[in-house]
């Protein structure tokens, strides 16, 4: 680490050596049936790797250009791909380029970055990957960003755990299966190496990007199921007041036992965040406050957030990013019912059991761009996490972990038909915690991957990553995960992929050195220092069409072969306690590898217009077939059937959305974890069916420029659970207002 | 395509309940009387005393340990407690996930070593009226308590060990 000042400087000090007296490229983009301006879309120059997005003028500029002649692609969510052939550099004062988008009936052309480390178009990428725009995580009246994924493909919940295709069963978050990035660098907890949702700005997002199956190969640990990337909004260039602020209510339960409160319970926030320009500097502050009185009893949260977001144009061809984000929380400690009876009411252990929570990062980027050919950027994060639990103002256990981590990545076009990208990566962790203990950890990791055309039609994509982790006394690991991926363009609209990822996760602290007697159920936990990292292998083929122009199909087949998968085994040990005076039974749980698992499955996905667009269906269909392979039994917790539906009716300013989820009984869960928390009534669970209805209307035809929106979260008030013993949401309703400035 | 429409609005509509619902009041199990005939052991020799119905017949050692892990063997009062000692007869009213249970009795942890079978003796069953040597089967379904089980302990004259 002590290395990564000077080279980060002489790296800084070489780039801006080579930066050239160059040409631009700018121009205005523009709606072709409005002529309003478009902000965001995004201006590529082809065979090289610069761009740029419009802003809220519809301007782009793009420098860096030697002489010659380019082609350049302008692209816009829901607008025809425009194609500007043999441009030519000028200087600045020359007439900008005028462009006139089409708006065409299905969204398509969607730009990503997580699939290969670089921008690109998604259908190019040999992988499954869907997006979230931030426009849909306000028509949804998305609050923390794990409800969001709920209406993704393939995607399932276990209340705050994401399970991408199956790859992951329930352990309370500890050790998640996919990996999660914030502006490309992992934000998993140190101690317990897990999602914390509520960490991340939900206001503050221009899209998440969601890849499925194995990654390791770009990303390392943890990857074994897929990759979340969020990525954080760019800042305006311009002054910009934005707000968004919601309230809403939880419907009555159907049953009188279920209704613990005689107050109605209300959900509500708001955020605010500013942003200008100063000279070369650009800024963006926001502050967010939410409480949520739940509809279960000691559930209910306060957090404040705090966004800021600064970046400093060193040149046109270097740009310094920061980014702050921290959140502070208390939270009642519900962890399962009392007993169907009493549903909303937790067991009496938890019942004055809390958390206070601290957790935040900083983050700093450089990108220097030194030619059209050769970019790199270099990354590097702090993210703190501090959380205590308490009963009754008697505090149980603490925990404080820190990682440091940094990334950095050079890519260089060696040709129009060949893209290199090498990298390093290394981070340090440390955990202080009476739950945990104290240690240290710290791994490294080098990463390549080139991207080849083999002929007009067909890309090919290979690339393996070495990493080395090493936690507290245990000895360091060494994994190597290799990938390759194809992609052949059978016609414009048809593109067919085939992807083989590998994936694999070191075990978390928390699962390595926990040691608990105090916990919130009867359960003692131990330690268990001879874990090894789960792996994982996928194998994907897939096809996307464009049938016609109004509908857009998708569909993949998987195979996910998974290997020592480390599950929390509840189980009867003898053991002695420090306040036993002779061994005694006790229900124990261990953090082991057990499973060999192979999951296969389908995946289907079709977007259809209707009537020039004011209506447009979505539908995603996934079928498992989840297989524990050493116990010859289904996995627990995997569901074998997902479906997705919404619906979107537009009529000008007005907008009505519904979206219906499916999620098939889960054929098996942890009976042992039900029979020894105990969980009272654990095994009931049902299908999920869940509507949500939402309706929005933009007030800007009145010169106000305000958006209003109605939401129905569970509209049919349909009971279930997505966890053991915790009944999820009954019917919400919800208004929002949100604006900018 | 409106025929998709339609289809997907019935499928919604059929296929929904209210989802889940309150349990009822009874909870499905069994009760009767565990009465000892004999005198009981030393204390110390009785380390736990338990009352278990089991899914699975015939059972061995490997089968009791899998079995009560995955829920197919019940044992009461609960796995960290037992029937109170020198107490008989003894009333109860056991709790059961609905299911046909093949062998139900009472079963003594007398050994130190709690994951050894040679620790544990069956000391009383429930016998099958109609045909002596073989357990009785009793089916427990949803909101039903099967009443009037009786189990009989004679902790020195055990019957026929499974393991």
């Amino acid at each position: 680490m002590k290395l990564a000042v000077p080279i980060f400087l002489a790296v800084v000090l070489i780039s801006g050596a080579s930066a050239q007296d160059s040409r631009f490229i700018h121009g205005v983009v523009h709606d072709a049936d409005s002529h309003q301006a478009l902000e965001g879309a995004n201006v590529v120059v082809r065979g090289t790797f610069l761009g740029a997005a419009t802003d809220k003028n519809g301007a782009f500029r793009i420098s860096g250009l030697s002489g010659g002649r380019y082609t350049v692609v302008i692209s816009m969510v829901g607008y025809e791909p425009f194609l500007l052939e043999n441009v030519e550099p000028t200087l600045p004062d020359a007439a900008p380029l005028e462009i006139m988008l089409r708006s065409v009936p299905i969204e398509t052309e969607q730009i990503v970055v997580t699939a290969s480390r670089r921008a690109q178009n998604a259908r190019e990428v040999p992988v499954s990957i869907s997006v979230i725009t931030a426009s849909t995580l306000a028509a949804r009246n998305i609050i923390t960003m794990n409800e969001a994924l709920r209406y993704v493909p393939g995607v399932n919940m276990l209340q705050d755990q994401v399970n991408i295709r199956g790859s992951s069963g329930y352990s309370r978050g500890v050790g998640s299966r996919v990996l999660l990035l914030l502006d490309g660098l992992p934000f998993l907890t140190g101690d317990t190496g897990e999602i914390q949702w509520e960490t991340l700005p939900v206001g503050e997002v221009e899209r998440i990007e969601i890849v499925k199956g194995a990654g390791s190969a770009l990303y390392g640990s943890s990857a074994l199921g897929g990759v979340i990337n969020v990525l954080t909004r760019p800042i305006p260039d311009g002054p910009s007041f934005k707000f968004r602020m919601f309230s809403g209510l939880y419907g009555k339960p159907p049953y009188e036992e279920w209704r613990w409160s005689e107050k109605p319970r209300f959900t509500s926030g708001v955020v605010a965040g500013y942003g200008d320009r100063i000279g070369s500097l650009q800024y963006l502050v926001s502050v967010g406050r939410t409480v949520d009185e739940s509809h279960k009893e000691n559930d209910t949260y306060h957090r404040w957030t705090v966004f800021t977001k600064a970046q400093y144009d060193l040149s046109e061809e270097s740009r310094l990013s920061m980014v702050f984000n921290m959140l502070r929380r208390k939270h009642g400690n519900y962890f399962w019912w009392r007993s169907l009876r009493e549903a909303t009411a937790p067991a009496d252990i938890q019942r004055n059991g809390s958390v206070e929570s601290t957790r935040g990062n900083l983050s700093v980027g450089f990108r220097q761009t030194i030619n059209e050919r050769l970019f790199y950027v270099v990354k590097g994060m702090y993210f703190g996490n501090f959380w205590r639990d308490d009963s009754a103002g008697h505090v149980n256990n603490v925990s404080a972990s820190h990682i440091f981590q940094g990334d950095m990545q050079v890519t260089y076009g060696i040709s129009d038909n060949n893209i290199l990208t090498v990298g390093i990566a290394g981070n340090l962790d440390q955990v202080r915690s009476n739950l945990f203990g104290d240690h240290k950890g710290y791994g490294f990791a080098a990463y390549v991957q080139e991207e080849i055309r083999l002929h007009k039609d067909l890309h090919a994509t290979a690339g393996v990553r070495y990493d080395v982790q090493k936690a507290s006394v245990l000895s360091a690991e060494g994994r190597l995960s290799p990938k390759l991926g194809l992609t052949l363009a059978i016609s414009e609209a048809t593109t067919l992929r085939g992807s083989l990822g590998s994936g694999f996760r070191y075990p978390s602290i928390g699962e390595l050195f926990v040691s608990s007697s105090t916990n919130v159920s009867q359960l003692i936990i131990l330690p268990n220092v001879n874990l090894r990292p789960e792996t994982s292998v996928t194998a994907e083929l897939g096809v996307s069409a464009r049938v016609t122009n109004f509908l857009d199909l998708d569909g993949a087949v998987f195979w996910n072969e998974f290997r020592d998968l480390i599950e929390p085994s509840v189980k009867i040990k003898s053991i002695r306690l420090p306040t036993d005076t002779v061994e005694s039974d006790r229900a124990v749980v261990e953090f082991e590898n057990v499973t060999k698992a192979r999951i296969q499955g389908a995946e289907v996905g079709v977007k259809i217009s209707w009537w020039e667009r004011i209506l447009t269906t979505d539908i995603g269909y996934t079928v498992l077939w989840p297989e524990d392979v050493a116990q010859g039994t289904i996995l627990k917790f995997r569901p074998r059937h997902i479906l997705q539906t919404s619906a979107t009716w537009i009529m000008g300013d007005l907008k009505c959305s519904a979206d219906y989820r499916f999620i098939s009984r889960v054929d098996q869960i942890d009976d042992q974890l039900v029979a020894l928390a105990p969980i009272v009534h654990g095994q009931y669970r049902v299908p999920i069916h869940v509507v949500d209805l939402r309706g929005s209307a933009a007030l800007r035809a009145w010169g106000i420029p305000l958006q209003i929106g109605l939401h129905v979260n569970n509209a049919l008030n349909y009971q279930y659970v997505e966890l053991v013993g915790n009944l999820a949401a009954p019917r919400v309703f919800s208004i929002s207002i949100e604006g900018s400035f | 395509m409106k025929i998709i429409f339609l289809l997907s609005f019935a499928f919604l509509l059929l296929s929904c309940d209210g989802g889940l619902t309150l349990p009822p009041d009874v909870e499905p199990g069994i009760a009767g009387t565990m009465t000892v005939t004999g005198p009981w052991p030393p204390e110390d020799s009785v380390k736990t005393l338990w009352l278990f119905a089991s899914q699975i017949f015939p059972i061995d050692s490997a089968k009791v340990v899998t079995g009560i892990l995955d829920g197919k063997i019940v044992v009461y009062p609960s796995l960290t407690t037992s029937l109170p000692y020198n107490v008989s007869p003894q009333p109860f009213q056991m709790a059961l996930p609905p299911s046909r249970y093949l062998y139900i009795g009472v079963l003594q942890r007398h050994g130190d070593f709690p994951f050894e079978a040679t620790s544990y003796s069956v000391v009383g069953v429930l016998w099958d009226e109609e045909n002596p040597s073989q357990p009785r089967t009793v089916t427990v379904h949803d909101f039903e308590v099967v009443s009037g089980i009786s189990i009989q302990v004679d902790f020195y004259n055990l019957p026929p060990q499974p393991f």
